[in-house]
């Protein structure tokens, strides 16, 4: 006789019906994995189209945790709220995927972390970028050593103007541009580069006052180093979200964003373009020599793994 | 991506706002 009576992961609950949770959703229903089965928010008006395709609507988030049925729940609020409503979920014994950023503390990510492990649930967040088709096939040619070895990661964000309602709010967003769209830029620089050993930043405002400038310089742990440059001051509907990856062999460059949630067009995304010197310069960090003359001259280098101390 | 993973991110973004140098006035936009 079967008595786990746990609820199926693949049953979900979406609480946020704002602009990302209308996309989940959409995902939701296009998954053969998952089935929409709840959703809640506090505007009542957003709910008739879901219940009216037999999806239970609910005004509290509290409520839909509640549901028995509900296995998965999908965090789409605020950022502010990441923190209460997913610890909500994860102690009702729930699976949560939730919205980037985790939190808009490290303090209050951890805690989450933590008490997921302790329910022996599961805590997703939504890096969604990582999985862009270009992106994917971005780390597959890095890492098998298409580029050579990584040297610099530039990321750009420019925005348009700023979207208004919660988003404008630092206390309730986290900070400024960076603590939204910025995170993108931020996890996919850690997911080509690998961790970072310093930061150097310079910011128009506070985090508090909520930030539209950002021109930041990362240094990683493996000696390479990344650039991250946005701001919020582009022309209305510019989602500009370049980001280009040079190493001692070839420069990878990822451009043509369609959309915030559609990923790139289907055109030529990413392109890779082989070094200046044609590869033949080998770029070797950790020598802390200086090349001289032109790129294009010491064809007889060593291998750069030769004085390596990685 | 995993909650945990999710948390290098949080810390970077925590450290850039910990360490950044916030210019005087407002960015000249002309």
């Amino acid at each position: 006789m079967d008595t786990d009576r746990s609820p199926a992961p693949g049953a979900v609950g979406l609480i946020g019906l704002g602009e990302i949770g209308q996309v989940h959703a959409a995902a939701i229903r296009q998954s053969p994995a998952a089935r929409l089965v709840a959703v809640a928010d506090a505007t009542p008006e957003l709910l008739p189209p879901f219940e009216a395709a037999g999806v239970r609507g609910y005004r509290h988030a509290g409520e839909l945790i509640a549901d028995p049925e509900v296995g998965t729940v999908c965090v789409c609020l605020p950022h502010y709220l990441h923190f209460p409503v997913t610890l909500e979920a994860i102690r009702a014994g729930k699976h949560v995927l939730v919205e980037k950023p985790l939190t808009t503390s490290l303090e209050e990510g951890q805690q989450l972390v933590d008490a997921a492990a302790a329910a022996g649930v599961a805590l997703g967040v939504s890096h969604n970028q990582v999985f862009y088709t270009a992106h994917l096939e971005a780390k597959r040619l890095i890492e098998g050593g298409a580029v050579g070895r990584p040297v610099l990661i530039r990321l750009r964000l420019g925005m348009g103007p700023a979207w208004g309602g919660w988003r404008d709010s630092p206390g309730l967003n986290g900070g400024g541009l960076l603590a939204d769209a910025g995170v993108h830029r931020l996890y996919l620089a850690l997911h080509f580069f690998g961790p970072v050993r310093e930061v150097r930043a310079v910011l128009d405002a506070h985090r508090q006052q909520g930030e539209t400038f950002a021109v930041i310089i990362l240094v990683f742990r493996s000696g390479s180093l990344g650039i991250i440059e946005a701001n919020h001051h582009g022309p209305p509907g510019t989602f500009d979200d370049e980001i280009e990856i040079t190493g001692s062999d070839a420069t990878l460059r990822l451009a043509g964003l369609q959309s915030l949630f559609t990923g790139y067009r289907s055109g030529p995304a990413l392109s890779m373009f082989p070094t200046a010197s044609g590869g033949r310069f080998r770029y070797r960090p950790t020598t802390g020599r200086r090349r001289s003359g032109p790129a294009s001259r010491p064809t007889s280098t060593p291998s750069p793994r030769a004085g390596s101390r990685r | 991506v995993t909650g945990a993973a999710a948390l290098e991110t949080i810390s970077l973004l925590q450290r850039i706002y910990d360490t950044a140098a916030v210019l005087p006035g407002p960015v000249n936009l002309g």
